[in-house]
């Protein structure tokens, strides 16, 4: 949790997707017999962790702690996808993980910029920031609702082969995956709104300074990909 | 999963992904081998109950 924003980017971009990607190789390649027979083991470990995770996330006061949480209930979709063996779910779960790349990376480079002029991750200190820093406020809106899956962005493409895929199987796993999707929406508005919209917190008190170019060449490649994967 | 791997080695003689994709595991081989595999990578996606 205390690690550096490089450290954060790779681990939720990269490192995290070698698990699903040695499930869809190994288990799914060598043993397809198996995962036939652990498949409701699976369903119902990866809807417990959807519900669970995105249940404590919304818990969170931590703006890094909120982004890191929500990759768990994300891959929990994820993986009911690669156990459904079906075209959907497989297709839609590696999708999935693609626009989870990119815009659990970009969330989690916003949150470091506002950590890096403030000085503080405690959510309930930010207030308004779309007074001070219109431009990273549209930037966070973007991530923010590609996060959640709204339809245009590359994460609803994903959830929703995903969760097709589910239903060809167990239609109660596609609606108790939907539900865990509906959570992820909330702490993901919930996280925007507390820090974005009202009056502008009296402990912002330095100069505000809105995204630089540096930050542009860094955040605008995420933002355009996670829009144009989802067209 | 290095014990699923050092397994299917010992039964089929070789860990060539390409060669074992022809090679047929026996059903109860499988569930033994696929368990190996699911607790490390379980582990890698943050799955519920290895998550923390």
């Amino acid at each position: 949790m205390e690690a550096p924003v490089a450290g954060s980017v790779l681990l939720a971009g990269v490192l995290i997707k070698l698990g699903s990607y040695g499930i869809i190789r190994y288990s799914v390649g060598l043993t397809p017999l198996a995962c036939e027979y652990f498949a409701p083991v699976m369903y119902t470990l990866s809807i417990l962790g959807v519900i669970y995770a995105s249940l404590t996330t919304i818990r969170q006061t931590d703006l890094k702690r909120i982004i890191a949480y929500s990759s768990v209930g994300h891959m929990g979709i994820v993986t009911i996808g690669i156990f459904t063996m079906n075209v959907e779910g497989i297709e839609g779960s590696i999708y999935l993980q693609l626009g989870h790349g990119i815009v659990s990376s970009g969330l989690f480079i916003v949150v470091t910029l506002l950590y890096e002029r403030y000085h503080t991750r405690v959510v309930k200190y930010y207030r308004g920031v779309t007074m001070t820093m219109p431009i990273y406020s549209i930037i966070f809106l973007v991530l923010t609702m590609s996060n959640i899956g709204v339809p245009g962005t590359s994460n609803y493409i994903g959830e929703i082969m995903a969760i097709a895929g589910a239903m060809e199987e167990n239609a109660l796993v596609a609606v108790l995956a939907g539900v865990g999707m509906v959570l992820s929406a909330s702490y993901g508005l919930f996280l925007y709104n507390r820090v974005c919209f009202g009056g502008i917190s009296s402990y912002m008190t330095e100069a505000p300074r809105d995204v630089t170019r540096r930050e542009m060449y860094v955040l605008v490649p995420l933002v355009v990909l996670a829009l144009v994967l989802g067209l | 999963m290095l014990i699923s791997i050092m397994y299917i080695y010992t039964i089929s003689g070789t860990t060539d992904y390409v060669t074992l994709m022809g090679y047929e595991l026996e059903e109860k081989v499988q569930k033994l081998v696929f368990l190996g595999f699911i607790a490390s990578l379980a582990v890698k996606i943050p799955l519920y109950p290895f998550h923390i």
